[in-house]
C-alpha cells in the first residue's frame, strides 16, 4: 500500500466466510512491537475464527514497510493506521486495538469512526513516564555490560536518535510522544487491559479509565498478571507465555471485540 | 538502524511448507543484475520474531543492492510461522528441517545457490544443515556459541575464586532458599567437575557443533567468516579449543572481531558495524564469483 519508497506493509487475516466486521491492530514500537508481535498474530487468528477480518500493519520506517526510521512520529503512525483502516473490507463494522504507544495511535484512528470499539493493552497513560522507562531500559543495559554511555539527551542531540537496547528511537518520535500526551478515547466502548500486576489494574490505568468514563466512554477495565516486561525480558518468561498461547490476554479481548462488533455500526 | 537503506522493488511475503508447519518469510528481489544467489538470514533462537528487526531488513535490502535475493524468515512457532504447539529452542536441537524447507522453496523458485548469514542459534543451525546443502556458497556466522547451556559456559568462564566472590553476593545468599537456585547450582557443580575430570568431553559439544562442521566447510572450499564482538566470551572459548582455526590458519575460514559486544544484539552501533562487515563480505564473495 502506498507510493514506492513509502510503501506500507500489512497483513490481512480473513475469515472463511464473509467478514462481519474488521479490526485494525496498531502495534507499538521497538522492543514493544517485537514483544507483542506473537500476541497480535494470535489475536488476529482468533478474530478471523470469529468472523472478523483483521488488518495488521507495520508503520513506515519500521519492519518491512518502507520509509526512513528517523521520520517516524506519532502523527505518521496515526496516518498509517488511518490508511490501513480505509483498506478494511467494505460494509462491515470496524474496531481498533493498540498496545502501549500503539494505544495512543488506535485511539486517534478510532476517533474518525464514531462509536467504533477500542481495545487497548497496557496503554501509555503518561508520555513522560514512558520516555523515562525507555531511558531506564537503556541504563539497565549499560549497567549489565559494565559500560557508561552518554545520557539519552546527549545522544539525541548529537546523533538525532537514542539507542534503546538496539532499537532506534528518533528525535522526532520522542518529541511527538511528548506532544501526543495521554490518549483520548471519546464516547465508545473500550476495553482497557492493564498488564503486569496480580492485584488489579495499575493505578495509572485506573485513572485513565476513570477519565475516559467521564468523557463518555463505556470502559471495561481488566487486568492480567504477568506480561509485564516490555523492553527487558527473559527467554523463560517468553517460552512460558508461548506455551499457553497468551490465552488469558488474547481470548477475553477477542470475545469482547467480537461481541462489540456485532453491536456497533461503522 | 538509522541509515536509510537503498530503495528496493516490492518485497514479497511468502509461506513455505515445512515438516512441522508453514514458515513465513520475506523475499527481497535483487535491485541490480541478479546473481542467482540468495542471502538467507537465520535468526537467533527464541520465540521473539526477527523478520521485523532492522538488521535482517537492512541486510536483505543491502544484499539486494549487490544483486543477491534477500530472504529472511521466522522459525516455526514464531510470528506468522506455525508450529503444532509451544516451541522450545535449544542449541542441541538446531532448526535443520526449517533451513532445508527454506532452501527447497528457493530451489523451486530457481535459486540454487545461497549464502547463510546466521546469528547464535542460527549459526549452530547453519553448521548442522550445511552438509546437506549442495548450493551453499558462503556463510557469515555471527556469535556462534561455544557452549550449549549456561552452566557449561559459566563453568568454562569462572575459576574457584570467581565462584567464591559470587557466592558472597547478597542476591546469591537470598536465592539459597529457592529450589530453582539449587537446581542451577547442582548443574554448575556438575559442569565444573566434568571440566576437571574430562575436559575434552566438557568441550565436546562446541567441537562437534561448531569446530568440526567449520573444518568440513573449509574442506569443501566454502568461504566462511566468523564474526564476534571483542568483548564476547564465546570467541575466547573457541580460541582455546581450536587456536589454529580461530587464528585464521584454516584456508577459507576467516575471523573478524568487532569492537564491543555483539551477542545480545542490544546496541545500534554494534548492529551497524556488523551489518557493514557482513555486506563487505558479501560484496567480496560477489566480486570473486564465490556468491555466483
Amino acid at each position: 500500500m502506498g507510493d514506492p519508497g513509502r510503501r506500507l506493509f500489512f497483513f490481512s487475516h480473513l475469515p472463511d466466510g464473509p467478514a462481519r466486521g474488521a479490526l485494525v491492530i496498531c502495534p507499538s514500537i521497538g522492543a514493544e512491537f517485537r514483544r507483542n508481535y506473537n500476541r497480535e498474530v494470535l489475536l488476529a487468528r482468533a478474530m478471523a475464527a470469529r468472523g472478523i477480518a483483521v488488518l495488521r500493519f507495520q508503520y513506515r520506517g519500521t519492519g518491512a514497510s518502507e520509509g526512513d526510521p528517523q521520520e517516524l512520529t506519532v502523527d505518521s503512525m496515526i496516518e498509517d493506521a488511518r490508511s490501513v483502516a480505509e483498506a478494511a473490507p467494505d460494509g462491515g463494522r470496524i474496531a481498533f486495538l493498540g498496545t502501549r504507544l500503539g494505544a495512543t495511535v488506535a485511539a486517534v484512528a478510532a476517533s474518525a469512526h464514531p462509536g467504533a470499539p477500542l481495545a487497548v493493552w497496557d496503554p501509555v497513560a503518561d508520555p513522560d513516564a514512558y520516555l523515562r522507562e525507555l531511558h531506564r531500559s537503556r541504563l539497565a543495559r549499560d549497567l549489565r555490560a559494565g559500560r557508561q554511555e552518554g545520557s539519552p539527551e546527549e545522544e539525541i542531540r548529537s546523533r538525532g536518535l537514542m539507542d534503546v537496547l538496539g532499537y532506534a528511537v528518533g528525535k522526532a518520535l520522542v518529541a511527538s510522544v511528548r506532544e501526543a500526551g495521554s490518549p483520548v478515547a471519546g464516547p465508545r466502548p473500550v476495553i482497557l487491559v492493564s498488564l503486569g500486576r496480580s492485584n488489579g489494574a495499575h493505578p495509572k490505568h485506573m485513572a485513565l479509565a476513570e477519565r475516559w468514563r467521564e468523557e463518555g466512554a463505556l470502559v471495561d477495565l481488566r487486568s492480567v498478571a504477568g506480561y509485564a516486561s516490555w523492553w527487558l525480558y527473559d527467554q523463560r518468561e517468553l517460552a512460558a507465555e508461548a506455551a499457553t498461547g497468551s490465552v488469558d490476554l488474547v481470548a477475553p479481548t477477542a470475545d469482547w471485540l467480537a461481541a462489540r462488533l456485532g453491536e456497533v455500526d461503522r | 538502524m538509522s541509515r536509510v537503506v537503498s530503495r528496493v522493488e516490492r518485497e514479497t511475503a511468502v509461506f513455505m511448507p515445512a515438516p512441522e508447519g508453514v514458515l513465513f518469510g520475506m523475499v527481497t528481489p535483487p535491485a541490480s543484475g541478479p546473481l542467482g544467489t540468495a542471502v538467507v538470514f537465520l535468526p537467533g533462537g527464541g520465540v521473539m520474531p526477527w523478520v521485523i528487526r532492522s538488521f535482517p531488513v537492512a541486510l536483505s535490502r543491502r544484499a539486494a543492492a549487490l544483486g543477491y535475493h534477500g530472504m529472511r524468515f521466522e522459525y516455526g512457532g514464531v510470528g506468522e510461522s506455525t508450529w503444532p504447539s509451544g516451541r522450545n529452542f535449544h542449541l542441541t536441537h538446531p532448526a535443520v528441517d526449517e533451513v532445508r524447507a527454506v532452501v527447497a522453496w528457493l530451489e523451486e523458485e530457481g535459486i540454487r545457490r545461497y549464502v547463510l548469514v546466521a546469528f547464535c542459534f542460527g549459526a549452530v543451525t547453519a553448521l548442522a544443515a550445511a552438509k546437506d546443502l549442495p548450493g551453499l556458497a558462503g556463510a557469515a556466522l555471527i556469535s556462534a556459541p561455544s557452549h550449549h547451556d549456561s552452566p557449561s559456559r559459566i563453568a568454562a568462564d569462572l575459576n574457584a575464586w570467581d565462584y567464591l566472590r559470587r557466592a558472597l553476593r547478597l542476591r546469591v545468599i537470598k536465592r539459597l532458599f529457592q529450589r530453582d537456585a539449587w537446581r542451577l547450582y547442582r548443574r554448575l557443580l556438575a559442569a565444573k567437575l566434568q571440566r576437571r575430570r574430562a575436559p575434552d568431553r566438557a568441550e565436546s559439544w562446541g567441537r562437534k557443533a561448531i569446530l568440526e562442521p567449520l573444518r568440513a566447510l573449509a574442506a569443501r572450499e566454502i568461504p566462511v567468516v566468523l564474526l564476534y564482538g571483542d568483548e564476547d566470551g564465546d570467541f575466547k572459548h573457541l580460541q582455546t579449543a581450536d587456536p589454529e582455526l580461530t587464528a585464521g590458519g584454516v584456508m577459507g575460514v576467516e575471523v573478524q572481531l568487532l569492537p564491543g559486544r555483539i551477542h545480545p544484539f542490544d546496541s545500534l552501533d554494534g548492529q551497524e558495524a556488523l551489518l557493514d562487515a557482513v555486506v563487505d563480505r558479501l560484496a567480496t564473495w560477489q566480486a570473486g564469483g564465490r556468491g555466483r
